[in-house]
């Protein structure tokens, strides 16, 4: 290759460089992180979006990361992509959406479907899979003006929250991508945490948020909340549990509390001679004494069985309720379906028409195998 | 002096008068008339302060003792013409010019007050051997020869330089290093046509296979212990007189994570050190880079968390994130370049301005942000954990490159540097060596002792990458 060609080759690529180049780049000052979305039912069937957005503050010499505090901007349209893009007139810097961490839907909303919502968020691309996912009956935007405590960035807060369903059993974590998933397959029917604000019981001024329960979908519309012990069943079912607390009776008045420390869960599906479903759970779950409130409480394996019956008997009833529930509104939270699906691909497509009916009339069998591991040095 | 050819004559003050003028009229010339026998009168003539005089005297009396004996004067041949004396006489050789006879012999009195052996102050080591090449040639050939005691050490003398007539001695194993290689160091050597080589490094320009790289294809080290090794390794050097730097070829580009400490440690931890080498190279070439591209184009890269710690720290700075960058960069550069060449009194009160204007005050002022300090000083220390070969130098000014890629193109920029350079990289070539060996062309069994350390038990094949004729090292016994 001549030294001229060279040369010019070399002009060219500097030149692609420097023509193409910097587009999309974008400072961090030019830009304000979203860190939360609430969605709300806007006027004449539109949405209405609400970003809280991270106040930076300047001239300190530490950085506060995440301990800023923030602001709120809302507007309107009739899609989501609208709403979020006029909300750039209200903003004096581009909105990086890219580290939303939580994305809480109003129950009005959700009752009318958030499928298409869900696919707009999706079409962002900016989005990340793993941002949560909350219902929140009332106006969604007012669990983002909620601070807690320690943490004046909400989302933060409901990521923590949602954590503590590890131990808890009252709520679960669920992501953009496990929503979308479960709307793409139709496996089975999602379920979203709530959020709630509530006052705190000492301070009456102090607002908080909690997260309790899970609002059952069917399909992308809202069907209703499971509260505490339904929640608890229909984790301990989908072995998604963790941690909870169970608690007997011991006398009268006292009860004594065993932490759940493990639990394992087996669904299996057959179908009878009359072609209904017949679904058996069994659960299997180990706990450990954590408290006692009565006196005189010898612990010898005599007593130990039977507070692993009474244990039983309250996972049964727990379960129990979330049935209930669950047939109640043709909820399929467990993809009960898809398990005859894959079992009997010949006989669910009749059945896939009527599944609901079907489902609210399937028998269920429940096993559950308590087991007491520790009593933890208590005599 | 048209006649390189002029013989010396047998007239005394003849021989004299056209020496002087040969000598330029030097005043430092010292011709003494002396007769050494009956009848026989010599003249001795040396260059004042170059030759030991004490060394001169006792040569001379043993000479009138016993005329036999002439061996014994490191004689090898008699001199016959001006030039001769001449050549003798610059290189610090005492000349007896027999006036009769028209001969002359030459005596080598040099002596020179030169530094003694010492630590190498350019690679420092913990654990190991603490001497130092010096500026000597035969004592640098002493060095080596002292560890490496084997008669396969074959050492060969060149001149070069038209008027500098440099010494220098090229190193090679017999039975080991190959000798094509070895013929082409000779061939290239003899070639060189400049008039002074006053460093190991004008040896390097004039020889190396691509005068226009950036990068060095050959290595220079001040130990004698990093020497042996490479000669061990069917590599040869170059000693080249006045210089503590001998010249190791081929050398290629892995190597410039390699220090001899490796080897005075156990192999986990030599390894280990050898890993974190590799890894602070690669760190010192990317991380501005990295920082630049992530901050301007991949925001959702970072975690919430430390991108709001990021953004808050950058919110008061004016630049945008390469500017930042670059000040950063260009002001390490000046400091380390300072930190060099200041003398070592004012040393004190460069590092506190440095590290109070450019780390502290910059951040108040809102200037750079503390993220850009932190990668800056970061990078900077990364590109001092390699040993000093020029491979440092290149990384440094590579960053640049990188940076600048990184803010136009994001990712895609970085990698689009890194292919090129890795593309570059494997087309060079090191006396025939690839410069990207072992590790393309590929070979696994020679990469465990680059990457890492082999324990010395496991290490019984010379790497094939040097074509070496005899590549086992020893036989283990069980």
């Amino acid at each position: 290759m001549s030294w001229l060609k060279k040369q010019q080759l070399a002009t060219l690529l500097c030149l692609c460089l420097a023509v193409t180049g910097c587009k999309g780049s974008m400072e961090l000052n030019e830009l304000h992180i979203v860190h939360s979305v609430a969605i709300d039912q806007g006027e004449d069937g539109g949405v209405r979006v609400t970003a809280e957005i991270a106040k930076l503050s300047t001239g300190g010499q530490q950085p506060k990361g995440m301990q800023e505090s923030t602001f709120y901007l809302t507007s309107e349209g009739s899609s989501l992509f609208e709403a979020a893009r006029l909300m750039r007139t209200k903003s004096d810097r581009t909105l990086l959406w890219g580290h939303t961490t939580a994305i809480i839907f109003s129950t009005d909303l959700a009752r009318g479907g958030i499928g298409k919502q869900i696919d707009d968020i999706r079409r962002l691309r900016q989005f990340r899979n793993s941002t949560l996912i909350y219902a929140m009956e009332g106006r969604a935007y007012e669990a983002l003006k909620v601070s807690m405590p320690n943490l004046s960035i909400s989302s933060q807060a409901l990521r923590g929250l949602s954590e503590g369903g590890e131990s808890t059993a009252l709520t679960e974590q669920t992501s953009l991508i496990d929503v979308y998933q479960e709307l793409i397959n139709g496996y089975k029917d999602i379920s979203l945490p709530s959020v709630e604000v509530v006052k705190d019981q000492v301070d009456n001024k102090l607002k908080l948020l909690q997260t309790k329960g899970l609002y059952a979908f069917k399909g992308d519309h809202l069907i209703a909340l499971m509260h505490a012990s339904e929640t608890k069943g229909y984790l301990r079912a989908a072995a998604k549990m963790n941690g909870s607390i169970e608690a007997v009776a011991c006398d009268a008045k006292h009860k004594i509390t065993f932490e759940n420390i493990s639990n394992r869960s087996e669904i299996e599906v057959d179908l009878n001679k009359q072609q209904m479903p017949e679904v058996n759970i069994e659960i299997y779950a180990d706990l450990d004494l954590v408290s006692v409130q009565c006196d005189k409480v010898k612990v010898d394996p005599r007593t130990i069985a039977g507070w692993e019956k009474e244990i039983n008997h309250s996972i049964t009833e727990d379960l129990e309720r979330y049935i209930r529930f669950s047939q109640k509104h043709k909820v399929d939270l467990l993809g009960i379906g898809e398990m005859i699906h894959r079992k009997h691909p010949k006989q669910w497509r009749k059945m896939k028409e009527e599944w609901g009916t079907i489902y609210a009339d399937t028998t269920f069998t429940l096993k559950v195998h308590g087991r007491v591991d520790h009593t933890n040095f208590t005599f | 002096m048209d006649n390189n050819k002029a013989m010396l004559t047998c007239d005394e003050d003849e021989n004299k008068r056209i020496l002087r003028e040969w000598m330029q009229n030097t005043d430092d010339l010292v011709m003494v008339s002396s007769a050494i026998d009956l009848g026989q009168s010599v003249t001795v003539c040396y260059l004042a302060g170059l030759i030991d005089g004490r060394q001169l005297d006792q040569m001379l009396l043993l000479y009138k003792e016993d005329k036999d004996r002439l061996p014994a004067f490191q004689v090898d041949a008699k001199v016959h013409t001006f030039e001769e004396v001449a050549n003798g006489l610059a290189s610090g050789m005492s000349v007896l010019l027999f006036d009769s006879d028209g001969y002359g012999i030459t005596i080598d009195t040099l002596g020179v007050q030169l530094r003694s052996v010492d630590e190498p102050t350019s690679e420092a080591t913990v654990k190991g051997a603490r001497s130092g090449f010096t500026e000597s040639l035969q004592n640098n050939i002493a060095l080596v020869r002292y560890q490496f005691a084997s008669p396969s050490l074959k050492v060969e003398y060149r001149i070069a330089g038209q008027l500098s007539k440099t010494k220098m001695a090229i190193l090679s194993v017999g039975g080991i290093t190959n000798p094509d290689i070895l013929q082409e160091v000779h061939q290239r050597i003899d070639e060189i046509p400049a008039d002074a080589i006053l460093g190991s490094n004008y040896i390097e320009e004039w020889i190396t296979d691509n005068r226009g790289t950036l990068f060095p294809l050959l290595e220079s080290t001040e130990r004698p212990d990093r020497v042996i090794g490479a000669l061990l390794d069917g590599r040869i050097g170059i000693i080249v007189q006045g210089t503590p730097f001998v010249l190791l070829l081929p050398f290629v580009f892995l190597q410039a994570f390699q220090v001899s400490e490796d080897y005075a440690w156990s192999y986990y931890i030599g390894s280990l050190m050898r890993l974190i080498r590799l890894f602070s190279g690669m760190v010192g070439l990317l991380l501005p880079a990295f920082y630049v591209a992530t901050v301007t184009f991949h925001h959702e890269l970072v975690p919430t968390t430390l991108l709001q710690s990021i953004a808050s720290a950058k919110e008061p700075v004016p630049f945008p994130a390469v500017v930042e960058s670059f000040m950063m960069m260009i002001a390490f550069e000046i400091m380390r370049e300072a930190g060099i060449r200041m003398p070592k009194q004012v040393g004190q009160a460069v590092s506190i301005v440095g590290a109070l204007i450019l780390g502290q005050a910059a951040v108040e002022a809102g200037i750079v942000s503390p993220i850009m300090v932190i990668v800056a000083a970061l990078t900077g220390i990364c590109t001092f954990t390699l040993p000093p070969t020029a491979i440092n130098y290149v990384i440094r000014i590579l960053q640049f490159v990188m940076t600048l890629l990184a803010s136009l193109l994001g990712y895609v920029g970085i990698m689009v540097g890194i292919i090129m350079l890795l593309t570059y990289l494997a087309s060079l070539r090191s006396f025939g060596v690839p410069y990207l060996g072992p590790a393309a062309p590929f070979n696994l069994s020679e990469l465990t002792d680059v990457i890492v350390r082999r324990p010395h038990t496991k290490n019984n094949k010379r790497p094939s990458l040097f074509r070496v004729i005899h590549n086992t090292r020893f036989r283990s016994k069980s």
